[in-house]
């Protein structure tokens, strides 16, 4: 294996970490984590559904990430997820500044895939007319 | 290629600063003394009880924040349609106020932890005596985008 990928199956298994550690935690103490939830999220459904769909969620980004197949995408979701866990709720900054480095750690594996990444924009670049 | 990453990321720092200076400015504007304040939304009862009353709505806590003497006490109100739990900073664990997490100090037994420990329904109320100088901040443990601060003096 060589030092680049190591390096990428180190970030995946980092990541994918992050996403599966609250779905697990939450089935024993869920009320640390449905406070993270905005407030525009909430009553649609009970919240311990609301938790659990979105762990399910982190669940299959995780395991996608860890396979490593076409990981922009899965990858891009992480950071977007991370990046809004953090914009709403800044009172929690102290705790939630982690994600900022895991989302940026997400953006890097999603810049790995050199392949989607470059179809991506070539076919941006295509509707645009460029 | 690369301006457009760097315009994405100059672009989600200016939302993420700008939505952090709103929420900021938003919790520290009302200071207000509230001495033997009114009861908000008509659940609370005896005023003479608190020397502050904290009404949680479905917008947060009003006032953001109150001033007190040591040992008086705040009152919390939920006047919102779904439960609330106030709790210390820091969210999850609730540590700041008396040094102890929430797996710790709760049910709270003593009333020594600034802790609720559990959702308030709509319309119920909880106390909490500060026998400690300073500006404590606490948050809705269930929605801890929620908070406001309690500043206590001699």
């Amino acid at each position: 294996m060589s030092l680049e990928r190591a390096a990428l199956v180190a970030l995946r298994i980092g990541l994918a970490f992050a996403l599966l550690y609250p779905p697990v935690n939450a089935l024993i103490d869920p009320s640390t984590w449905i406070g993270y939830f905005p407030a525009f999220t909430r009553g649609f459904v009970s919240d311990v559904t609301l938790l659990h769909l979105f762990g399910a969620a982190e669940v299959v980004i995780a395991i996608w990430i860890l396979s490593g197949w076409r990981i922009f995408w899965p990858s891009t979701v992480a950071a977007a997820m991370l990046i809004a866990i953090v914009v709403f709720n800044t009172s929690s900054f102290q705790v939630v500044f982690r994600d900022v480095s895991i989302a940026a750690m997400a953006i890097a594996l999603a810049l790995s895939d050199r392949k989607t990444v470059s179809a991506f924009f070539r076919l941006n670049d295509v509707y645009a007319g460029r | 290629m690369n301006n457009l990453w760097i315009w994405i990321v100059v672009l989600i720092i200016i939302l993420g600063g700008g939505y952090w200076w709103y929420t900021s400015s938003q919790a520290t504007l009302p200071v207000v003394n509230q001495g033997a304040s009114s009861p908000v939304g008509g659940t609370a009862t005896n005023e003479d009880e608190f020397a502050a009353l904290v009404s949680y709505t479905n917008d947060g806590y009003t006032p953001a924040t109150v001033n007190i003497k040591k040992g008086e006490t705040v009152r919390f109100v939920n006047n919102s349609d779904r439960d609330t739990w106030p709790a210390s900073a820091r969210h999850p664990d609730h540590v700041v106020y008396d040094g102890t997490s929430r797996t710790e100090h709760c049910p709270n037994t003593d009333g020594t932890a600034f802790d609720a420990c559990r959702g308030l329904t709509p319309g119920e109320s909880w106390e909490f005596t500060f026998d400690k100088v300073g500006e404590w901040a606490y948050h809705d443990h269930l929605i801890a985008q929620y908070f406001g601060k309690v500043i206590v003096t001699e």
